[in-house]
């Protein structure tokens, strides 16, 4: 085929592209660069090779003993609060497809907490939650039960956490699954009627192969966006939060922002990058397997 | 069909890029909070009635603007707009003042940046414990010739804060105000429990503390409460007055060697947590500001914070309560104290006149401190403190009462990493009873020099 130049296409995607480079690539090369260096902020970098990484590594170095750990939080929280945005939000979807009354007050209802800033979101739970004046103890107390310290006691911190993060993000795949659905032909769940297939059997042999792209696409945005987890400890605890909620992002904006650390934070959000570009590897390898 | 795939796999590779980058692009995502609220002075158009008198040796002023940064994003930034738009108003046409408000982070992290790029304010507000760092960072000018021009005097200033911004003999600020830890009582509480007078040592703030802790509607269960030890914030402000009233440094005077896990900061913990799990006059487990809404509905009877909840403790209505300084465990009645200090910044192009200016507004605000102590803030002049208008703000008063025993972070370039990140977790732990006292603090301690051992 004779394929003619034409300038046409690359101006149409002329304005993202640029703000995808200012935003996006240039940051992003940037950071990669900046972790071989020593930076406080002010003086000039000091090129210092491999130590940012090596640093990671050496147990007797402070960012050893934190990164490990931040990120062993940040990804239990990806591990835990993933499945569940992707359950519930393909449950709600799947039930507020079929045709019922004040189904659109409800998508409503479950999309509307997306549009908060996490922020927002933060502060509505942690007053709801409150031990003292917050309603939910106070209904628990009404009932007879204990208080729930909900914000200074485990394992009730990180409930607390995925709690607010479930409901203020299952809006976004709620509104992909409800797309997807859309798209899922008829007469296929007319065919498997007349097949005999139950409500399991639709959804399993129907349903779920025929959202198969959706669910890749929302498998990997959702992964990716709860690797950013940052602001819900932060702001739950005003920056100072615990030992055992604080994450990678946390940390990183500790280093780089009250240590004055740049390379160091450079350096590990370059390795949680890599790590995220390798499970969605994994993840888009396992779901085009049998594609 | 390849071709399909083709188009599937490069969106997909955008889809992960797109989604990267946010991350890397150096923890600036929409997901960090972003605080930061900015303020014009807004002159009021007002006819120019009342020219100031001019001083003798003052310049020429002709309409010379000024850029004035501070971090007062609470109550007290409005307490600090009405002395600069009096002070505008003063000086129509002749200096403008244009304040903005920036939270002291964000604050923090533009400093560096605004010198080099020449767009430093003129004059700023910075905290006693970060000068040291920026002068380090030799983005300030020195202030004695200000000082001079102003005519302040050690005289009129509490020694301890008079010296506390001189670095090799060069002073670096102007003190504005000490901000306090104190303690505010529930009046009604202690005269229901018969208590005429604050406790005075450990075992009388114990006995105090039992005497006020009860269950008042007789359903089983605590209501009313001595104290609150909060496992987050303030705990942390709490044990740094306590720690250096049972002889820790904090930090020793090299700077980078924090000492609050020795036999002090142990036992300051310790009796903290004792409060809560041995002697039973706190509530476990508070929530982030637990402690103040516990105070607020009045069922704490002592509780031990910083001045700057003094206008929130105000505003609610019912509530009658008094203050007085720290409590003292220990052989020193030391409280923990930050202060803000007026500074300079370098310009790429100075402009004498218009340091000129900024001075003239520093001294302003230094003679004008009593409105700013009605935002709650202790003045750190002395004719101010000393007035009669200003023992009449009780509430502040009380804590101006422990002004000599205020205790100020040592001088340190390394404050983050040895108490403001280190400290709030090892005290989250001790006190929600996961870690003992001893063992938590030389654990964080040893994270603190790693940290500090980092930077180098």
């Amino acid at each position: 085929m004779n394929k003619k130049f034409s300038i046409f296409p690359y101006l149409f995607i002329a304005p993202h592209l640029l703000l995808f480079t200012v935003f996006l690539i240039t940051p992003t090369i940037t950071g990669f660069i900046m972790s071989f260096f020593k930076w406080d902020y002010i003086t000039k970098p000091v090129f210092v090779g491999l130590k940012n990484y090596g640093n990671l590594l050496d147990s007797n170095a402070i960012d050893y003993l934190k990164f490990w750990t931040t990120f062993g939080n940040t990804l239990k929280f990806v591990v835990i609060t993933v499945p569940l945005l992707i359950i519930i939000s393909l449950f709600l979807a799947i039930l507020l497809n079929e045709k019922m009354v004040l189904r659109n007050f409800f998508r409503f209802t479950f999309y509307a907490p997306v549009v908060l800033s996490v922020t927002v979101a933060c502060m509505i739970w942690r007053w709801i939650l409150e031990d003292n004046v917050g309603i939910v103890g106070y209904y628990l107390n009404a009932l007879g039960l204990q208080r729930i310290h909900w914000l200074s006691q485990d394992p009730y911190i990180w409930l607390t956490i995925v709690i607010i993060t479930i409901w203020w993000l299952l809006g976004t795949n709620f509104i992909f699954f409800m797309a997807g659905l859309q798209e899922v032909p008829k007469e296929l769940y007319e065919a498997a009627e007349i097949d005999g297939a139950k409500a399991w059997g639709k959804f399993w042999n129907v349903t779920l192969p025929g959202i198969k792209r959706t669910m890749f696409f929302v498998l990997v945005t959702t992964t990716l966006g709860q690797f950013n987890i940052f602001g819900q400890p932060y702001i739950l605890y005003g920056g100072r939060m615990p030992d055992n909620v604080q994450v990678l992002l946390n940390y990183v904006y500790q280093v780089a922002f009250d240590s004055y650390r740049m390379g160091s934070a450079a350096a590990m959000t370059v390795i949680m990058g890599i790590t995220m570009v390798v499970i969605s590897a994994v993840q888009y390898k396992l779901m085009r397997a049998d594609d | 069909m390849r071709k399909v795939h083709g188009i599937k796999m490069l969106l997909a590779i955008v889809v992960v890029v797109s989604l990267l980058g946010t991350v890397m692009s150096g923890c600036g995502g929409s997901s960090q909070p972003k605080t930061e609220e900015k303020k014009q002075a807004a002159t009021e158009q007002a006819p120019a009635a009342a020219a100031a008198e001019k001083k003798a040796a003052e310049p020429e002023f002709k309409n010379v603007e000024i850029n004035y940064w501070n971090v007062f994003t609470g109550a007290d930034g409005k307490g600090m707009q009405v002395i600069v738009d009096a002070f505008n108003k003063e000086n129509e046409g002749k200096i403008k003042v244009n304040a903005q408000i920036i939270a002291a982070a964000d604050m923090y992290n533009k400093l560096v940046t605004a010198v080099a790029s020449g767009t430093a304010p003129n004059i700023g507000i910075m905290h006693l414990d970060r000068i040291l760092e920026f002068q380090k960072k030799g983005i300030l000018l020195e202030a004695d010739p200000m000082v001079n021009t102003l005519g302040l005097k050690e005289s009129e200033f509490p020694s301890m804060l008079w010296n506390a911004s001189v670095i090799d003999g060069k002073r670096y600020g102007i003190p504005l105000d000490t901000h306090l830890f104190g303690l505010y009582y529930n009046v009604d509480m202690l005269k229901e429990a018969g208590i005429t007078e604050l406790p005075k040592t450990k075992d009388e703030f114990v006995a105090a503390c039992q005497k006020m802790t009860k269950d008042t509607n007789g359903d089983g269960k605590i209501d009313q409460w001595g104290t609150s030890i909060n496992p987050n914030w303030p705990s942390t402000g709490i044990f740094w007055g306590w720690a250096a009233q049972l002889g820790a440094k904090l930090c020793l005077e090299n700077g980078e060697t924090p000492d609050w896990d020795g036999p002090a900061g142990v036992e300051a913990a310790q009796f903290m947590y004792d409060l809560i799990y041995k002697y039973k006059v706190s509530p476990e487990n508070l929530p982030p500001d637990g402690n103040i809404s516990l105070f607020k509905q009045k069922k704490v009877a002592f509780e031990m914070n910083g001045i700057w909840q003094i206008t929130d403790y105000r505003s609610q209505k019912d509530l009658n309560f008094a203050t007085a300084p720290f409590p003292q465990i220990g052989s020193s009645n030391a409280s923990w104290a930050g202060s803000h200090h007026f500074v300079f910044y370098k310009q790429k192009n100075a402009d004498a006149t218009k340091l000129a200016a900024a001075v003239k507004f520093a001294g302003y605000v230094s003679d004008h401190s009593l409105d700013w102590a009605k935002a709650g803030q202790v003045p750190a002049r002395n004719s101010v403190r000393n007035s009669e208008e200003f023992k009449a703000l009780k509430d502040v008063y009380g804590f101006a009462q422990g002004l000599d025993s205020a205790y100020f972070f040592p001088k340190t370039i390394y404050k983050a990493d040895i108490f403001d990140n280190p400290n709030p977790p090892v005290m989250q732990s001790i006190l929600t009873n996961k870690a003992k006292p001893e063992a938590a603090l030389k654990d964080a301690v040893d994270k603190a020099k790693k940290a500090v051992a980092a930077k180098k």
